[in-house]
């Protein structure tokens, strides 16, 4: 499976949303990638998820920029990375909230 | 939309790979790691095996023979019914079937196999002429 193209698809997907939310893309793939083994469709889901678990994040920002970076690169070790980022929350007046709901989410989710 | 986190996480795990996340003050960002490479290496970690299933004894020898040599694990069996008395291992395996068993026959078999949740990639020997008539009368409705 190529990595890049499955990205590519997966933000083909979230086309909808990332207009609908008025979100930049940035993408930073690697060319020419080593393929990696394995079920097309359950890595396009994980990729998809990770996308519009990211657009959701950033629909309270409204001062700055909407960014969704989307990057892959060779690791040491022949491993490939992919970065899926957001431009967040951000610090605010709510940041303890939304931290610390991000905390709790973030316990929840992955432990 | 998607699937939710631990899902995905289960997912790239289930791959070999990892998934995390990281986030400060302004961002957050997951990180996926999936080892690269070709399908031949994936297939020399974890002891991978190869079953051969086939009621001919000499096709049964010959492949063996064959996959012997390019280092592959193999274990034969000469029906479904022998095969589905032992419980297949949790490691990576595929399975080579002839589609003309006796008794249970490979299509058949193929069912049974979904019927028991067992998922194994599989290719469908057709040593045997018969293989389109075959995959006529049953192929359609399996």
């Amino acid at each position: 499976v190529d990595l890049n193209e499955l990205i590519e698809e997966a933000l083909a997907l979230a086309d909808r949303e990332l207009s609908e939310n008025r979100v930049l893309l940035e993408r930073e793939l690697t060319k020419a990638l080593p393929k990696v083994l394995g079920d097309r469709v359950q890595l396009q889901q994980v990729l998809l998820n990770l996308i519009v678990n990211s657009i959701e994040a950033m629909t309270p920002v409204t001062a700055r920029p909407r960014i969704l970076g989307a990057q892959s690169r060779m690791h040491e070790s022949r491993n490939i990375l992919v970065f899926v980022r957001d431009s967040g929350t951000g610090l605010g007046h709510d940041a303890d909230r939304v931290l610390l709901r991000s905390s709790q989410r973030k316990r929840r989710v992955w432990e | 939309l998607g699937i939710d986190l631990p899902i995905s996480r289960s997912l790239i795990e289930a791959h070999g790979g990892r998934l995390w996340v990281e986030r400060n003050f302004f961002l957050c960002r997951y990180i996926l790691l999936l080892r690269a490479g070709s399908g031949r290496e994936f297939l020399m970690t974890g002891n991978p095996v190869v079953f051969v299933l086939d009621d001919d004894a000499s096709v049964r020898y010959s492949l063996k023979f064959l996959l012997d040599t390019v280092g592959l694990q193999v274990e034969t069996f000469d029906s479904a019914e022998t095969f589905l008395r032992k419980r297949p291992p949790d490691k990576p395996s595929c399975l080579v079937l002839d589609v003309r068993l006796r008794g249970l026959s490979g299509l058949d078999f193929q069912r049974e196999l979904a019927a028991r949740n067992i998922q194994i990639p599989r290719f469908l020997s057709q040593v045997t002429a018969t293989f389109h008539e075959c995959s006529r009368h049953e192929g359609r409705s399996s």
